[in-house]
């Protein structure tokens, strides 16, 4: 049984067909990417995938188990994390705060023991600092952990992004252009912190990306989308090669 | 978060603190140094400093716009008054136990207005919650069991002739209990949730964040805590008049917090003992009291558009470093 799968999932705005009858399958502990032209529908595969469109056909299994009709915070739970195209991150809040936040819902001790600093409190605080600690250590930002994270550098909040997800503690983690406006360096960097990441935490990984280097070089596994249809799906070799593909991206005859 | 001993010894220091300053005003009334009329004003500072900082909750830490926070006041101040008007018990016992009243019954008022007023936010949800104060109050205005448009009255107080401080340790305490959980509060996980939402719904439900569970949270907190402030302010007036709880009454609290810094407790306390003080001390100028109140305000918001503090908040411990860290600063540079 795949990790993650989807069956002939689509949705419809009105009269627009965002997304017709798409397929497709992660294993776990699978890096998978998602490309296609600008408009092609990733994100909105996204967004079905966490709950903020219902399709309006279609399924979408994690574990075997349907996640249709669940709120995003409950997917989230479930286990599947995400980031955002446009950085989304608690601006005002420290960088370690905005990694505690993503595991309040594993925390228990109640409200009145918050308040009144209970020995539930500093039990669970201190191994949520722990923990939060060890995750930015992974994605490089231990040094940032009292910095607000606005004042981060682009670089750095993309990488807190993924932070805050990983400590939703997901089975499946979708990034949505990781590595968008960065650097090669940094892109390299982001690259190398993935695959760690895959390493060190048994996720499974979806990316949507335009970086071509950057998803032959660390995918897998390969799904391209053209106006709202999979075009195309396989090894990297494959998709590379795909008149199709081709066809889409440079336009074809 | 913090390390725990330094924590309770921060704690400790701000009990000392507040209890000093307790018996510091609790001798200046008793002795009579302040006038009966003084000490009515420290006591309306408590109660306008409980408010405030209980819709900073909202407000400030929430970042959802509510103008009908009096609605829930008078909603305690009914459930209060009533409690100790129809109690057998002594004030010194019935009052407490109906502010507790007061206060559950403000929550689920709360519950009752938040759960549909939530699903919206921003100018909607002052619209929303605007209105709602002013259904409280027009209810108010039109049963019998609450007075109708004559109010309330006959609600005993603590504070009289003979002691002249009966009040305070209420208003007081209550205050600084509040102040200290809202405090708690935002450094705990359930305050880090409330500060994602205001930060970012959306991140935030992506996070995993039960955003319509601890939207109302606070929302119902914040109810709970204005519930009880305004069974106070019952007991300290002596009559709930409903007109004296409305839209501009509202208003009155979120210039308070707006003030002070949105976010900042402290920013609350100050702004909302300034405000209440600042109307009384300018008495002098009479028919320009409110002229430069609203001067005094429009200066504010131009230099200091996030208010007195802004998010920030005023820390002992941070000022004393600064001082001292100064000074080793200047010692290094003479060198």
């Amino acid at each position: 049984m795949p990790l993650l799968e989807t069956k002939k999932l689509g949705i419809a705005f009105g009269g627009l067909r965002a997304l017709d009858d798409v397929c497709f399958s992660l294993e776990s502990g699978e890096i998978m990417g998602l490309i296609g032209p600008n408009g092609a529908g990733k994100t909105t595969v996204f967004n079905l995938l966490t709950g903020v469109y219902p399709p309006t056909e279609g399924t979408v299994e994690l574990e075997g188990k349907s996640i249709i009709g669940k709120k995003t915070a409950q997917i989230t739970q479930s286990g599947i994390a995400r980031t955002f195209q446009n950085i989304r991150l608690f601006k005002d809040a420290s960088v370690i705060d905005n990694v505690k936040t993503a595991m309040n819902y594993q925390m228990k001790y109640s409200v009145l023991s918050g308040i009144l600093h209970l020995p539930s409190y500093w039990k669970e605080e201190a191994q949520v600092e722990e923990q939060a600690e060890g995750l930015l250590d992974v994605c490089g930002l231990k040094q940032y952990a009292k910095a607000t994270a606005k004042n981060l550098p682009y670089g750095q909040q993309r990488k807190l992004e993924i932070a805050r997800a990983l400590a939703a503690n997901p089975k499946v983690l979708l990034l949505d252009e990781p590595a968008a406006g960065m650097n090669p360096t940094e892109t390299h960097e982001l690259l190398e912190t993935i695959r760690t990441i895959r390493e060190q935490f048994g996720v499974a990984v979806l990316l949507i990306e335009h970086d071509m280097s950057f998803v032959m070089g660390l995918c897998e596994h390969i799904v391209v989308l053209d106006y709202g249809k999979v075009i195309a799906e396989g090894l990297p070799e494959e998709i590379r090669t795909n008149p199709r593909v081709i066809a889409a991206y440079l336009g074809g005859e | 978060m913090m390390n725990k001993k330094k924590a309770y010894i921060s704690y400790g220091i701000n009990l000392i603190l507040v209890l000093a300053l307790f018996f510091f005003l609790r001798t200046l009334i008793v002795t009579g140094v302040l006038n009966r009329y003084q000490a009515d004003l420290i006591t309306l500072v408590c109660i306008n400093v409980t408010m405030a900082v209980s819709l900073n909750l909202v407000t400030g830490l929430l970042g959802q716009l509510v103008l009908g926070h009096a609605g829930f006041m008078l909603v305690g101040a009914y459930a209060a008054a009533l409690f100790t008007k129809n109690s057998s018990l002594p004030l010194q016992f019935s009052l407490p136990i109906g502010l507790v009243l007061a206060g559950i019954l403000a929550a689920v008022f709360g519950v009752i207005i938040g759960i549909p007023a939530l699903r919206l936010r921003g100018d909607y949800l002052a619209i929303i919650t605007l209105g709602f104060g002013e259904i409280i109050r027009v209810i108010a205005n039109n049963l019998k069991i609450t007075g109708g448009a004559m109010g309330l009255g006959g609600i005993k107080s603590l504070t009289n002739r003979q002691h002249p401080a009966g009040m305070l340790p209420f208003v007081f305490f209550i205050a600084a209990v509040v102040i200290f959980a809202m405090f708690t509060f935002g450094r705990s996980r359930h305050g880090r949730a409330v500060i994602a939402i205001r930060e970012d719904e959306i991140a935030a439900e992506a996070a995993g964040v039960n955003t319509t569970y601890y939207k109302l949270l606070a929302f119902v907190l914040a109810a709970f805590i204005a519930g009880v402030a305004g069974g106070l302010y019952a007991h300290h007036l002596g009559l709930i008049d409903p007109s004296k709880y409305d839209f501009n009454r509202s208003v009155e609290f979120l210039i308070m917090v707006v003030l002070g810094g949105m976010g900042s407790i402290t920013g609350s306390i100050l702004s909302a003992s300034v405000l209440t003080i600042l109307p009384e001390l300018l008495r002098g100028f009479s028919n320009y009291r409110m002229l430069a109140y609203s001067v005094v305000l429009i200066c504010v918001m131009l230099f200091r558009p996030t208010g007195l503090l802004g998010r920030a908040e005023f820390s002992l411990s941070a000022l004393i470093r600064r001082i001292t860290g100064k000074k080793q600063d200047a010692a290094k540079g003479g060198v």
